[in-house]
């Protein structure tokens, strides 16, 4: 038996530092059951609210009857004036979420797809980019990996762009060559442990960069990430995309967010696109990958692909928002087209006639 | 299998922190795969809430919460798997013994003997660094609560251990 130090927080640390197997977390996983998760409380809610509302109105209705009824036996025949208003007051009550129509945030693609900044130097094993904007938040996000499979486990350095500075929440630790106010801001203020810490700074045109990494090599990670800082670079570029649609205006169809997985600056292998677009309730998705790949199926809605100049191109959607697309999902479908395998050919303008 | 297109910020969020929150997990049941497990549901839940949670002010306090909680409830379930050896009779999760030395598996059997919340609030103290007011925003209870479960929890670890009077 051994005791405890003085410290049991470093005797805590010790233990989660000892070997351990691999880890089984699936982050693209907890993304699709928490979508489902998240789906399944919402229709829960409309069904609540919308039982909710008939009861509201239903004891409205009952209040006001009696209410309509004592003032008619206090008054003889006259009309009380709140009874005339109320009425209205009841049909103002709270509707369902259900009812409710939102407006298509603000496209991406008015004037191409484009992100806020590109990485330089990667690591050796480091093959692949993820990237993309997205709608909704002020930040652009990209992650290298190994490969464009999403195994945990694969090393992977993440990369976002945003307006804002990130929380300061966390210790600092200043990091010296690297735009004008870069430091590591860690858990424990001690060490830029990978997974505990994340390298933050702000480029002159003021944008504020956040750079973490994942199962890198815990000896080198901290020099590895600050490297890899070094070399990004900031500043609007247009992000060439392998399919186009044609003949819809994004003014009709924004879209909302575009995943691009491609090989890294100088490497070669296969790419795959996932884009989603917004209708005025909930968009559909398009899922790209190379021709003769069988994607799908999706349980969460109806789908239909084909292969078009070296792409296997898929639009998937809800029935809501399939409804209210021109031609359903077959009619967006025919809107879009492969511009072919080599990258040359490609094009920022999503939207084109 | 469903597709869905991940939120960004929720895996830019995420991304960077996986190893930190199954290292908590891991204290929390001292096994690898369980830690895993919980971690795993933890990342649902939050994702379930991310269109409100990711304006949370400490996003980082928010998903230990959801972990934390997540952990308390299931050892609330009758079906939480335990062992009983066959040695000592202490009871134990079922822990991936495997390349642990003997400090170490000292530290894990005496984890596993305090109870959830107690465990609980020691390894948010101690480990996650976090002052008694914040463990009692974590945990829900009273700072006076957190004070006795961490004492206890220690007062427990030191006899186990056999510890040093300075813990």
């Amino acid at each position: 038996m051994t005791g405890m130090p003085e410290d049991p927080g470093s005797r805590l640390a010790a233990l989660t530092e000892s070997p351990a197997p691999d880890t089984t977390i699936d982050l693209y996983k907890a993304c699709n059951d928490g979508y489902r998760l998240r789906l399944r409380k919402r229709r829960t809610n409309r069904v609540l609210t919308g039982t909710a509302a008939v009861g509201v109105l239903g004891v409205a209705a009952t209040v006001l009857t009696i209410t309509h009824s004592s003032a008619g036996h206090a008054a003889g025949q006259q009309t009380a004036p709140g009874a005339q208003t109320a009425p209205a007051a009841t049909t103002s009550a709270p509707h369902s979420p259900s009812t409710g129509s939102s407006t298509p945030s603000p496209g991406l693609a008015r004037t191409g797809v484009r992100v806020p900044a590109r990485f330089g130097w990667l690591p050796q094993g480091m093959a692949y980019i993820s990237e993309g904007p997205s709608a909704g938040t002020s930040a652009y996000s990209a992650a290298a990996g190994t490969s464009t499979g999403k195994a945990a486990g694969q090393p992977r350095v993440f990369l976002t762009v945003g307006d804002a500075a990130p929380p300061d929440t966390s210790s600092k630790i200043p990091v010296q060559g690297i735009g004008t106010t870069a430091c590591w801001t860690t858990t424990d203020g001690q060490t830029p442990v990978p997974g505990k810490a994340d390298l933050v700074w702000q480029d002159p045109s003021g944008k504020w960069l956040t750079l973490s990494g994942d199962y890198l090599d815990a000896a080198t990670a901290a020099a590895t990430l600050e490297h890899v800082a070094r070399t990004v670079t900031v500043g609007q570029v247009p992000l060439p995309l392998p399919i186009q649609i044609k003949g819809l205006t994004s003014a009709a169809l924004n879209l909302n967010q575009a995943v691009f997985n491609h090989p890294a600056a100088g490497r070669t292998g296969t790419s795959d696109l996932n884009i989603g677009l917004n209708t005025a309730t909930n968009g559909p998705n398009v899922f790209v990958k190379p021709a003769g790949t069988v994607q799908g199926p999706w349980t969460w809605g109806a789908s239909v692909c084909k292969d078009s100049n070296g792409w296997n191109i898929c639009v998937v959607a809800e029935a809501r928002a399939a409804a209210e697309l021109p031609g359903g999902i077959s009619g967006l479908l025919a809107h879009i087209q492969g511009l072919g395998t080599d990258p040359a050919g490609w094009s920022a303008d999503l939207f084109a006639n | 299998m469903a597709e869905h297109q991940p939120d960004r910020d929720f895996v830019e969020f995420v991304s960077g922190r996986v190893l930190w929150l199954r290292r908590i997990a891991f204290l929390l049941c001292q096994d690898w795969h369980h830690a895993d497990d919980l971690a795993q549901t933890a990342l649902t839940k939050l994702y379930a809430v991310w269109p409100k949670a990711r304006s949370a002010d400490n996003l980082d306090a928010y998903l230990r919460t959801i972990l934390v909680n997540t952990y308390i409830n299931e050892t609330r379930r009758p079906f939480w798997r335990r062992l009983v050896t066959a040695d000592t009779g202490i009871l134990h999760d079922l822990p991936d013994r495997v390349h642990d030395s003997d400090t170490e598996l000292d530290l894990r059997a005496a984890l596993a003997e305090l109870p959830a919340r107690q465990r609980a609030a020691v390894v948010l103290r101690y480990y996650c660094d976090l002052s008694v007011e914040q463990t009692a925003v974590e945990l829900n209870c009273s700072p006076g609560t957190v004070k006795s479960q961490t004492a206890r929890g220690l007062a427990t670890l030191r006899r186990i251990l056999q510890a040093q009077p300075s813990l």
